[in-house]
């Protein structure tokens, strides 16, 4: 298993279960605040519906007060408007009408259903008037209780006493039903008469009234607390979906923060640490398997890194020494190379300088001979030398001779020029003359018409006159031609002439440029005798080094074959040479680089060891050889 | 000289018929011949009265351009026409060869400018042909008929009409006749 995958594994466990820990808490705390926040909603719920029920209560007691209040100053009002009328008509009527008023009062009915009635008693309590219950008329009520054990008709006395008018309440029985019901009265003085005037109505209608609108308003708040109630369900119910989605959202995206922070982890520690690891790996299998050609570059601070540095450290100090042990192998190889060049090239040379000593002998002696035929041939040449000055001599004479001669003609034909101008004047002259002839053969002409004229206007006797007038007309005309055609030729004449004087003219520059050039030739003469006087002196000189030649050519004969004896040991010498390389050379082949580079040293020593003894008997031997010959070196060996 | 001789001995032969002409016929058939341009031009020798070299011609102002000027003739003063303006055919300039020939006639001596002259002439009438009835143009009216000279043509001119003829014509050449008789 490769690191980076223990690693993405080690994270992605403790991840994984911090995330699912993390998860179940929170989901579990989440379902707690839930439930709280039901319970919350339902006690709010019940409070609610408390506070509305006890609302409902309060607006029924609160109704029945003002009932109650409304109903008292009815019969307040009542019983005052009854006093003032039952007043006024005291007033007016007297006395006598007593009997009227109460009549008028007996029968004086309100309320809802038109049954509520006054009654009227004395300070005494004795019942004066009372509409349905004619038994009382007349007996004294004061100790007339309910069923309660309250006296009412001595209450209501006290109290009228007391205040003049009050409310009184006690329990009385009701017109068509049975039984009693509670009743509350509204009871005044009348002063004049010393009479109570009452009044009441039975509370139970106001509680009837109370009760119908408790029932109304109950049915109302029953539906509204249904509405909470139903409220309060729905929004429980929300709440658990919400906390259901809740909890599914918080997992999805827990779930996708575990995936990205396993990809995270995975790119870093790719990044990070796998990925350098395997550089170094590959870079150390590279060192193993001997190249050093690529280097390691990990710019990371942590161990990785350090290694990587370490490793790459050890990669340079590895190059450097390899490429020194290289070189060293490379020098080694190149030295024996060279060693081995130099041999092969040694060992042609030295047959290449027996073969040449060899022919340069023999060119000796035939260079030899070819001097002495040009010993001969240089003699003959003298003798031309000379014979070649005398006729340069003559020529020069020849040369002089044609100057002059040139020169004469360049006189002539200035002359002849001369004579051609004169031609061409007379010519013009000429010319002038044939003008006046051809003038004259004109006039001649017209006189010859003018007599034809006048021949013919002498009619008959006129016509050999006629005939003379002709032929003289015709002689004119021929005398014209002839005189043009004299022109004519004439003017050939002149033309010719310009052009023999422009020949002339050519011709004398042709013979100046023939006298400058003979005159240049003649120097040239004269030089080519100096020359050749000059050859003849050399060419003396020639022969005597020749023979000086002779003598040295004999001597070099002698040193080429000498040259040749030593030439063939150099040749036996370097045979032997190259053996000894051979054998390196076949141990080398079979030979890794780490071995090579430890035997180059070894075989080094040995070379150096053979060559210097080799060198030493060697060089002994050849400056003995050449110790002789020492003062002439160069003339022998340049030509190779 | 032997030829000369030759032509005197025919002359004489035809003595008897010479003599039978009049002085009239004589005149008649006999054309003065010269040279205009290419052109051979004939004019009968009875109105020639002689042949002289071109002069210094005297240029009289207002004149027709055909008529040159003036010339001395032995003390007579003689209108010259040049043939080549009267023919209208372009202007040239005189030299040696050019000749004037007087005429005579109506009593006045008018000198006629021509390029040469040639020679004197017989043509006789049936080698005279009437003019070429194609071209009236201007030149063409002073042409009295065609001679045939070997096998040369002569244009014939009427002297009359060349002189006088202002049909057709512009310049006024009778005007300067009756100037100069005057």
């Amino acid at each position: 298993m490769k690191i980076s995958i223990k690693i993405i594994l080690l994270i992605t466990y403790s991840v994984f279960s911090a995330a699912l820990f993390m998860g179940i808490i929170s989901v579990y705390y989440f379902s707690k605040i839930g439930n709280q926040y039901i319970l919350n909603i339902e006690e709010l719920g019940a409070e609610n519906i408390k506070n509305i029920e006890q609302d409902g209560k309060k607006q029924e007691i609160e109704f029945r007060n003002e009932l109650i209040l409304k109903t008292k100053e009815s019969l307040k009002n009542n019983v005052l408007s009854s006093t003032s009328i039952v007043d006024n008509y005291l007033n007016s009527y007297s006395n006598s009408s007593k009997k009227d008023v109460l009549k008028l009062l007996k029968n004086a009915r309100y309320g809802d259903s038109y049954q509520d009635y006054y009654w009227i008693t004395d300070l005494d309590a004795k019942m004066i008037m009372h509409p349905y219950n004619n038994d009382l008329v007349g007996k004294n009520i004061s100790s007339y209780e309910d069923r309660n054990g309250k006296k009412v008709f001595k209450d209501s006395i006290d109290l009228v006493k007391e205040k003049g008018e009050g409310y009184i309440e006690y329990d009385w029985p009701k017109y068509g039903s049975t039984g009693q019901f509670r009743k509350l009265s509204y009871v005044k003085l009348l002063k004049k008469m010393n009479w109570v005037i009452g009044t009441g109505v039975y509370i139970n209608d106001i509680d009837n009234k109370v009760k119908e609108k408790s029932k109304k308003m109950s049915e109302k708040i029953q539906a509204e607390i249904l509405k909470i109630k139903n409220e309060i369900e729905w929004q429980k119910q929300q709440a658990k979906k919400n906390i259901h989605k809740f909890i599914i959202i918080i997992s999805l995206f827990s779930c996708l923060f575990l995936i990205i922070i396993c990809g995270l982890s995975f790119y870093i520690t790719r990044v990070t640490i796998s990925i350098p690891v395997e550089k170094t790996v590959n870079f150390a299998n590279r060192l193993n398997n001997n190249d050093f050609s690529k280097e390691l570059v990990l710019d990371q601070k942590d161990e990785i890194g350090i290694l990587a540095r370490t490793l790459e450290h050890m990669r340079k100090k590895w190059q450097t020494d390899v490429m020194k042990a290289e070189e060293h192998v490379k020098n080694m190889n190149d030295i024996l190379e060279q060693i081995e060049k130099i041999t092969n090239e040694i060992a042609p040379g030295s047959r290449q300088v027996s073969e040449s000593s060899k022919s340069l002998s023999e060119g000796a002696t035939s260079q030899a001979s070819s001097l002495e035929e040009i010993t001969s041939s240089m003699t003959q040449m003298e003798a031309q030398t000379k014979a070649n000055a005398q006729n340069a001599l003559k020529a020069n004479q020849l040369s002089t001779e044609a100057i002059s001669a040139a020169q004469q003609g360049n006189t002539h034909m200035q002359e002849m020029m001369n004579a051609m101008g004169d031609i061409n004047d007379a010519s013009k002259d000429i010319a002038k003359i044939i003008k006046t002839i051809d003038e004259i053969a004109f006039q001649t002409n017209l006189l010859a018409l003018n007599a034809a004229v006048e021949a013919a206007r002498a009619g008959r006797f006129g016509k050999g006159f006629a005939v003379v007038a002709e032929e003289v007309r015709n002689l004119a005309a021929r005398s014209a031609t002839a005189a043009k055609e004299t022109e004519e030729l004439i003017a050939g004449s002149v033309s010719k002439v310009d052009k023999g004087s422009e020949i002339a003219k050519r011709t004398a520059q042709a013979l100046k440029n023939i006298v400058s050039e003979t005159s240049k030739t003649s120097e040239l003469v004269e030089k080519i005798a100096c020359a050749s006087n000059d050859q003849a002196i050399g060419i003396a000189q020639v022969n005597e080094s020749l023979i000086q030649i002779d003598k040295v050519t004999q001597t070099t004969a002698a040193r080429a074959q000498e040259t040749s004896s030593i030439a063939n040991h150099l040749d036996n010498n370097t045979a032997n040479l190259r053996k000894i390389l051979m054998r390196y050379k076949g141990k080398e082949s079979n030979i890794s680089t780490n071995e090579q580079i430890l035997g180059i040293d070894t075989k080094i020593n040995l070379l150096e060891n053979e060559s210097s003894h080799y060198d030493n008997n060697n060089n002994k031997k050849l400056l003995s050889s050449y110790s002789s010959h020492d003062y002439d070196d160069d003339d022998d060996f340049g030509e190779f | 000289m032997k030829q000369i001789g030759f032509l005197f001995d025919e002359e004489f032969e035809n003595e008897n018929d010479i003599f039978d002409e009049t002085d009239e016929d004589t005149l008649k058939d006999r054309f003065l011949t010269f040279n205009i341009g290419n052109n051979d031009y004939g004019l009968e020798i009875c109105y020639i009265t002689e042949i002289i070299g071109i002069q210094p011609i005297t240029e009289i102002p207002g004149m027709p351009k055909f008529l040159k000027g003036v010339i001395n003739l032995r003390g007579t003063v003689v209108p010259v026409v040049d043939v080549r303006i009267r023919f209208e055919m372009p202007e040239r300039k005189y030299d040696e060869k050019t000749c004037v020939i007087i005429v005579h006639i109506n009593d006045t001596d008018i000198g006629l400018v021509v390029d040469d002259v040639s020679e004197v002439v017989d043509i006789p009438e049936h080698n005279i042909l009437p003019p070429p009835a194609v071209n009236k143009g201007r030149a063409s009216r002073f042409i009295n008929g065609m001679g045939k000279i070997d096998e040369k043509v002569s244009i014939l001119l009427d002297i009359n009409k060349l002189l006088y003829d202002r049909s057709n014509d512009n310049n006024n050449i009778e005007n300067t006749g009756v100037n100069n008789e005057n």
